[in-house]
């Protein structure tokens, strides 16, 4: 299987809380929400097609409670079939099974080791939406073959930033860009070199 | 100043660069530059923005945006891939 880290970021890499406003206020992040006026069809498209083809999620623990406590349930929210219906696996070294929420499953210890595992199965992509602590334990093993970005025409000054000082040096192919109707930039990325390759 | 067609702005180049402009009546292109930069993205000073973005993951060295910079909303004007996996962005402020 294939990851695929689908990120909301602003102009200086933001990625904290782009839904609610009160979706994660550490740090005393005061712009939660960002994201959500720049929704349009073509963002609506992108997402669905990411998160509906048939391939499983992959979440952090925090944007797994998040989501859960959000979306199922919601009768007119397109999404919520899709996720209620897709196979989660939840990165935390903290929460216990049986998880909360339908077709759930907790991969237990080092969470890069067990999305390691599990890519080596058949099957289609794993996307992973939100989950910085998650995703960025996953870009220091070289695990995501695919990074779509959503670039929002933002500069917050503050917040978690995707791609963190420190982290781990990375050569990217530009594999396609789109714009929505409201200024944000779509822009689909994949390691240049072949998946676990040094890249420096 | 060695270089031909070179000015000096002394002092504080928010003020400078508001008075060239009034008078000149063109634009002026900064070119990288990234503290006079800093300083007129946080006065409001900057009418366009082109930012060309590398398909590269560095994990360090100086940004354009760092923490603290000012809350701005932007319009994005352009977007254009330009080979090598570049992407030109061209925006200018939300409300002009």
């Amino acid at each position: 299987m294939r990851v695929v880290a689908v990120e909301h970021l602003t102009l200086d890499g933001v990625m904290q809380a782009p839904g609610r406003p009160d979706e994660d206020r550490r740090g005393g992040f005061q712009h939660g929400g960002w994201a959500q006026p720049d929704n349009d069809a073509v963002m609506g498209e992108v997402m669905a097609k990411g998160m509906a083809n048939g391939g499983a999620l992959l979440f952090g623990r925090r944007t797994y409670e998040d989501f859960a406590a959000v979306f199922p349930g919601q009768k007119d929210n397109p999404f919520t079939a899709v996720l209620d219906n897709s196979q989660k696996y939840v990165a935390s070294t903290t929460l216990k099974e049986p998880l909360p929420w339908v077709n759930s499953t907790l991969l237990k210890g080092d969470a890069a080791e067990a999305v390691a595992k599990l890519k080596e199965e058949p099957g289609k992509d794993l996307v992973v939406l939100g989950s910085g602590v998650l995703v960025h334990s996953l870009m220091r093993r070289n695990l995501v073959d695919e990074y779509l970005l959503m670039i929002h025409p933002l500069v917050l000054g503050s917040g978690r930033r995707l791609f963190v000082d420190g982290g781990a040096f990375s050569a990217l192919r530009l594999v396609d860009s789109k714009t929505t109707t409201t200024g944000v930039l779509i822009a689909t990325y994949q390691p240049a070199g072949p998946p676990g390759a040094k890249t420096t | 100043m060695k270089w031909n067609n070179s000015t000096l702005i002394k002092g504080e180049p928010c003020t400078a660069g508001g008075e060239t402009q009034a008078t000149a009546g063109r634009g002026h292109l900064l070119a990288g530059s990234i503290q006079v930069a800093r300083t007129l993205l946080e006065h409001d000073l900057v009418d366009e923005l082109r930012l060309m973005v590398s398909p590269l993951v560095l994990a360090r060295g100086k940004r354009l945006f760092e923490d603290g910079s000012k809350t701005t909303a932007m319009r994005l004007v352009e977007a254009k891939p330009v080979g090598g996996g570049i992407i030109i962005l061209t925006y200018r402020p939300a409300e002009k």
